[in-house]
């Protein structure tokens, strides 16, 4: 019963062929956030042009 | 089933002790009074009135110096509990409230303890310039502080344990073991 | 007509809330170890006096609630929503325990909105506030973000079919993988490495801001599982503005905004889908309502002339902005500032962001980016049919992990809880109104306690009327749960008494 019940995450997920993948999941995703910043960076910019 | 009642019962017992808790506690003493003219808050309800001004500003250091080059960023609480906290049976008075404080790094080392669970820091007073949004900072709400006393020292703060809830735990621990093993019996025994 | 629950309902409902609790107070075991490891022994105690409620609980309920029967669809929500409620009430033990609440009120107000990723909180003296207190705030949060029964799907049931019910009544109905029990440990999963990674950088980068090492380390930590969880307790009072740095900031907002996204995206961007994260329609929704908003926001303050330089506009400005749209609630201005330097605009800007929040089955509130932009693009279906010629078949799609055709049952199911989102909101401002706030600051605070957000512009402070406390509560725990689980346990408690 124990062993069912094991807390492990299945082998298939943590397989070490999918780390890269997951990596460059993670990658992507900070890329996004840094899109949005450098947008913000733009309107401000903008926006002090037109109200310095 | 009689088994099933007393639970029940145990629980609407306790969820009537829970809401007999909910009712508010009146604090025993009052706060200290605000050491400053212009406290924390005066100054953040009218920022921009205060904008540029020199002010004095005192309060308990807490959290850390952090050093960065020959200045350092310090927090000063001007709240409830500059004097003394809720660990030591100060009155529940609020809120933290106070001001970041950017200073020179030689200043920042005349502070000996921040506030902290186990420390009252030191109560300090500096002198500088209020800053609503700082155009060096980032626009942080800051004191550039050119002067800083330390005007009182800070101490160790003991939390003892308090005994009736050391009791309290131990009864709780030896209830819920029991329950735990009753469980597991009950479990092996329809098993079986 | 309405059913009354039989004996074997009650039991079924009783069993499965009592293994969530039981993981709650397995939770506790990690504050408990942090207060032992700093010697802060009357802390320690109360972490034993919670977790032994907990453990009374959940075997008492096993116990006293023994049964073979599986989960149905009603059981599930009602387990949902009741557990939370349960998992508060217990959870709230060490806060209050602790001195630092004003009542047992204020404490339970802290707890469920530390499980709701809210983060408004009503303790008092922060500052001085214990290592195993401030680790059992930061790691209900991040564990809340997830779900609390999440975790004990992941970790404590057995794989039973009824789990994936029980999964659906916390708001989530995504299947990352075809099996629900997987699908909790795949969520884990993207949580887990986000946050050995998210932990090491904002340690390091504190380390470097002039912290000690210990502190360095429990502050990354606590400021990775409040921004991760979209949650947004910190550890000092002071919030995010404690550390007054622009490197600190980005990585804080790249942590919240990977936080707010659906564990859907995560797991299609990491087997390999990456260009779902420009496709999808939350992260499209997200990044033009954000980027609108931010607009709307930076150009008052820019005009007011609030701000110095371009920089600091665009770290203010989107700080609060993006914080406030992934519900996170970090800020680096004073909560009064929004009030005293931000004026009702952007206070609106904000309030608007927080009220759309970020994805769907993320950790984050609000109405969420999906349900907008299917919103968004019915509105302009309906524009193009009334535009093309009667004969004319108009069909929309949008991309969600893949194409999904746009119907009417998909538009009606998102008009139908955005609703319920703005009446809600309106209920909450009202509250607040009728309570003798302004307008503004009401429809701040209430839609941030709803949204679960956690921006506070002054109002949510332990001298708050306890009507608002309950109502702000009880926003939070509809918010977050997505009103049908509550309902369905107000429907069980009415049919227990009128059903036949």
């Amino acid at each position: 019963m124990a062993a069912k019940r094991s807390v492990e995450i299945p082998r298939t997920l943590t397989h070490p062929q999918r780390w890269t993948g997951y990596l460059a999941g993670m990658m992507t995703e900070a890329a996004y956030a840094l899109v949005l910043i450098a947008a913000a960076l733009l309107i401000a910019l903008a926006a002090r042009v037109i109200w310095p | 089933m009689r088994l099933r009642r007393a639970w029940l019962g145990a629980l609407a017992a306790a969820l009537l002790v829970l809401t007999a808790g909910c009712a508010e506690q009146h604090a025993g003493g009052g706060a200290p009074e605000n050491p400053n003219e212009l406290s924390s808050g005066d100054l953040v309800e009218r920022m921009r009135e205060y904008d540029g001004m020199s002010v004095s500003f005192t309060g308990e250091a807490i959290g850390e110096a952090m050093l960065r080059g020959d200045h350092a960023w310090i927090h000063l609480n001007d709240d409830a509990y500059y004097e003394k906290n809720i660990e030591e049976g100060a009155p529940l008075g609020g809120q933290n409230s106070g001001m970041p404080v950017w200073v020179s790094a030689d200043l920042a080392r005349k502070i000996t303890t921040f506030g902290d669970y186990k420390h009252e820091g030191d109560v300090v007073r500096v002198t500088g310039v209020f800053h609503a949004a700082c155009p060096e900072h980032g626009g942080d709400t800051d004191i550039h502080a050119e002067s800083l006393d330390v005007v009182q020292r800070g101490h160790t703060v003991v939390d003892e344990p308090k005994r009736a809830k050391l009791a309290w735990a131990i009864a709780l621990s030896l209830v819920a073991g029991a329950l735990f093993v009753a469980d597991r019996a009950i479990a092996g025994g329809l098993r079986a | 007509m309405m059913l009354k629950p039989r004996l074997e309902d009650h039991l079924v409902i009783g069993k499965y809330t009592g293994k969530v609790i039981i993981g709650v107070g397995l939770l506790m075991v990690i504050p408990l170890l942090t207060s032992i490891a700093f010697a802060e022994w009357d802390t320690a105690i109360d972490f034993v006096i919670g977790m032994a409620a907990c453990f009374i609980f959940g075997f008492g309920t096993q116990i006293a609630c023994r049964t073979d029967k599986d989960l149905e669809w009603s059981h599930g929500l009602v387990v949902a929503s009741g557990s939370w409620v349960v998992a508060t009430a217990l959870g709230a033990l060490p806060h209050f325990l602790s001195g630092h609440e004003g009542s047992y009120l204020d404490a339970m107000f802290d707890v469920m909105s530390g499980y709701t990723t809210t983060g408004l909180y009503l303790l008092q003296d922060l500052d001085h506030v214990s290592h195993g207190l401030n680790m059992w705030r930061h790691v209900l949060t991040y564990a809340g973000g997830q779900g609390i029964v999440v975790i004990a799907l992941a970790f404590l049931f057995r794989g039973t079919a009824g789990a994936y019910k029980v999964y659906v009544g916390e708001g989530k109905d995504e299947r990352l993988l075809p099996n629900v029990i997987n699908t909790a440990r795949a969520i884990w999963l993207v949580s887990l490495v986000w946050l050995a990674f998210g932990w090491i950088a904002l340690s390091v980068t504190g380390l470097a801001l002039g912290q000690s090492p210990v502190r360095a380390i429990l502050h990354g930590l606590w400021v990775f599982m409040g921004a991760w969880s979209t949650g947004g307790f910190a550890p000092q009072s002071y919030n995010t503005m404690y550390y007054h740095s622009v490197v600190f900031e980005v990585l804080s907002v790249i942590v919240f905004i990977a936080g707010s996204f659906n564990f859907a995206l995560h797991w299609a961007v990491w087997t390999g889908k990456r260009a779902e994260i420009r496709k999808n329609i939350e992260t499209v929704s997200f990044a033009i309502t954000l980027t609108t908003l931010v607009l709307l926001a930076t150009f008052v303050l820019a005009r007011n002339g609030v701000y110095s330089d371009a920089v600091i506009l665009a770290r203010k400005s989107f700080y609060q902005l993006a914080s406030g749209h992934t519900t996170t609630g970090f800020s680096t201005i004073f909560s009064r500032a929004f009030v005293t330097q931000w004026g009702p605009v952007g206070m609106l800007a904000t309030t608007i962001a927080m009220a759309i929040g970020a994805s769907a089955c993320s950790t984050a509130g609000g109405i969420k980016g999906i349900r907008v932009g299917i919103i968004a693009k019915a509105f302009f279906h309906d524009v193009r049919k009334m535009l093309s010629p009667e004969s004319a078949v108009v069909r929309t799609k949008y991309h969600h992990v893949r194409d999904i055709a746009l119907e009417d049952p998909i538009v009606r199911t998102a008009m139908t809880i955005t609703l319920a989102y703005v009446v809600m909101y309106l209920i909450v401002t009202v509250v607040g109104v009728l309570h003798g706030y302004p307008v503004v600051e009401a429809a701040f605070e209430g839609v941030s306690a709803a949204s679960n957000t956690g921006l506070s512009c002054g109002v949510t402070l332990p001298s708050m009327p306890a009507a608002m406390k309950v109502a702000y509560m009880v926003a939070m725990w509809l918010g977050r749960l997505e009103f049908m689980s509550v309902f369905a346990l107000i429907g069980y408690g009415v049919s227990i008494v009128r059903g036949k």
